[in-house]
């Protein structure tokens, strides 16, 4: 067990005896897979853990366990998160206790080992595309930080995927496009990761009307990828889950940058900054650039 | 009819293919736009993965797609005319299916053919021939040594031999697709004439099987530790949707007055809307809705069928974006485990 593992499951134990929380929701391991957990006091805290394939935005579980005092594991994502479910009443904040930790940087799910194991080294061309352009690994605004806090190596800047993707014809991206949509077999796991995508009925699932149909082809499914990115504009904290969840590995949040990138640069926002940050799209400022009005 | 064993040389696989392609339509396995593996259709050998990698969706959209046009109409002022597609009328192969995908069809003839026969899927089912390439080895997340999966159905099987594959021809239209293409089929081995030896999949059992959770699944509708253990489920389709086995589907009206159709879609279990009913939710809570899927599968399925509803095919573990496990949720509830997953539990 490594120094932090211990470190995290001796705070987990604290933080339950002394009837802070009722749940934790963290990374647990077995069956040769880390994945998303939620603990009570009666768990086996052994097998708690924070490592390369921490990937799962743990605040999307939060609604599982609503009205609970509740802890988590947070690295910046889900910090992030947090802020943008306070900013929009969401969100209890007394009834959580943010876990901070140092990150490592996530591994790709697509460049583990092919027994799960995260591969050896630590070039950045294994890790999430988020990871490389992160501002901060060690949590802030932590109630409890456990392990030793490490230094972020600078961030990349701009937005690579998307400005590699804008490199290609109009022609290519629309081929590339319809391609794309031709793979998605609609079965919302990027819109049911989103720890942002908290409506308690999604337009897709009204049927009266049902604005959108069932049949999984092209032009059905870029309605709804169009309508999920948009429904994040301004709320977006780019966790990518989304693109992690897809099963036919769609890289979805492209979607969602081309809006984050918009926001950036039009109005220096970036979503998820402070639990009381205004969303961008009911706020304004007088130098706002307004550039788009005719 | 008795199984016959056939040599097929590496060499002549795609004489068989090309041959195999003016009678049938081929599926094979092949990469897609993002270089994943996909079962397609196939029209040349250079394009085909002949191996035993598992593709990221299962075959069943061979029998059962996604989206299938049941009726459409056209109108013109006070006329209607139907426009219903013809049922494709070419005989298919499914070139190189693996064992886990192939063997699901049986197991869904057996719903589609119940009280009430399902004749899309019969009819596609009928004119579709598997031939499956058997896998060396388990990965990660598979788990079909746990498991008793039928193979009545697989019209062909080969076994990789070297660089060459035994092919065993199991089925009348097995060998009918052998006599079409002898040329391409030489003698078994002496060795292997009546049988694969001891490397023929399923491997060596390893006792207890997933099917001798029943009596005990059966029991535990009701246990505390169903709301932790699938509490992360997020309610998607993925599991549903790449699952050889799940054949849950909505039926769907679409168009207007000029020209509508009526399709049948894939629906899933673990979806919200799934039992939704104008004033009530029977399963209001997501983890009776991952409940009811493993508990269809192990439980309610075997009940009125036999077989379990499951390969082991490990796409549900793999895929799913927060991993559940539903061999280990198998194990813990039906009794053949006393830890559960990740050491979640309620008391």
């Amino acid at each position: 067990m490594t120094p932090l593992n211990a470190e995290l499951q001796a705070a987990v134990r604290r933080l339950f005896d002394d009837g802070r929380i009722q749940y934790f929701l963290g990374y647990v391991e077995d069956y040769g897979h880390t994945f998303p957990a939620i603990l009570t006091p009666a768990s086996d805290l052994a097998r708690l853990t924070f490592d390369r394939r921490s990937y799962h935005n743990l605040a999307r579980f939060l609604d599982e366990v609503r009205g609970a005092k509740v802890g988590l594991v947070c690295k910046a994502c889900e910090v992030a998160t947090l802020n943008v479910l306070a900013a929009e009443n969401q969100l209890a904040r007394e009834n959580v206790v943010v876990v901070g930790v140092p990150c490592p940087a996530m591994v790709d799910p697509g460049r583990l080992n092919a027994d799960s194991s995260v591969p050896a080294g630590d070039d950045p061309a294994l890790w999430q595309e988020k990871c490389r352009r992160c501002p901060e690994r060690n949590t802030p605004d932590a109630d409890v930080f456990v392990g030793e806090r490490v230094s972020t190596p600078p961030p990349a800047p701009g937005w690579p995927l998307l400005e590699e993707h804008e490199r290609r014809s109009p022609a290519e991206r629309r081929a590339w496009l319809a391609a794309q949509l031709a793979l998605c077999i609609r079965c919302y796991a990027c819109r049911l990761v989103c720890p942002l995508c908290y409506c308690r009925q999604c337009f897709v699932e009204d049927n009266k009307p049902q604005w959108l149909d069932k049949s999984a082809d092209g032009e059905n499914n870029l309605h709804y990828h169009v309508i999920r990115a948009l429904h994040l504009a301004g709320r977006c904290i780019e966790c990518q889950e989304c693109s992690r969840a897809c099963p036919v590995g769609i890289p979805v949040d492209l979607f969602n940058q081309v809006l984050s990138r918009d926001f950036a640069q039009r109005f220096g926002f970036a979503a998820g900054r402070a639990p009381d940050q205004k969303a961008a799209l009911v706020d304004y400022q007088r130098d706002d650039k307004e550039d788009f009005i005719l | 009819m008795n199984a016959r064993y056939y040599t097929l040389r590496q060499a002549d696989l795609p004489a068989l293919f090309d041959r195999a392609r003016g009678d049938y339509d081929v599926i094979a396995k092949r990469r897609d736009a993002n270089g994943n593996l996909c079962y397609g259709p196939a029209t040349s050998f250079a394009d085909v993965d002949f191996t035993a990698e598992q593709p990221r969706l299962s075959a069943k959209a061979c029998a059962f797609p996604q989206i299938e046009e049941l009726t459409r109409y056209r109108r013109e002022g006070r006329t209607f005319t139907d426009a219903t597609p013809a049922a494709p009328a070419r005989p298919a192969l499914l070139f190189g299916v693996n064992m886990c995908d192939a063997a699901a069809f049986e197991i869904l003839d057996k719903v589609f053919s119940w009280d009430y026969k399902d004749d899309p899927y019969l009819e596609r089912r009928a004119r579709t021939t598997l031939f499956a390439l058997a896998c060396d080895a388990l990965q990660i997340d598979c788990f079909c040594d746990r498991l008793d999966f039928p193979t009545a159905a697989v019209d062909l099987i080969a076994y990789r031999r070297g660089d060459d594959y035994l092919v065993e021809v199991r089925t009348e239209k097995g060998a009918a697709l052998a006599e079409k293409y002898a040329a391409c089929f030489g003698p078994a081995p002496a060795a292997e004439a009546t049988g694969p030896g001891a490397t023929s999949p399923p491997a060596a059992k390893k006792p207890p099987l997933l099917e001798e959770a029943r009596p005990q699944l059966s029991r535990s509708f009701d246990h505390e530790d169903w709301a932790l253990l699938a509490g992360t489920c997020v309610g998607c389709g993925t599991c549903t949707y790449l699952c050889p086995t799940c054949h849950c589907f909505d039926i769907q009206d679409e168009g207007g007055p000029a020209e509508g159709r009526r399709l049948r879609v894939w629906d899933h279990c673990t979806g919200r809307t799934f039992t939704q009913m104008p004033a009530h939710q029977p399963r209001d809570r997501q983890f009776q809705r991952y409940r009811q899927r493993l508990l269809h599968k192990f439980w309610y399925y075997p009940e009125r069928f036999g077989p379990i509803l499951c390969t082991g095919c490990g796409r549900c573990i793999t895929f799913c974006p927060v991993k559940i496990n539903i061999r280990e949720l198998v194990e813990y509830f039906g009794g053949l485990k006393a830890t559960p997953p990740g050491g979640a539990r309620r008391k």
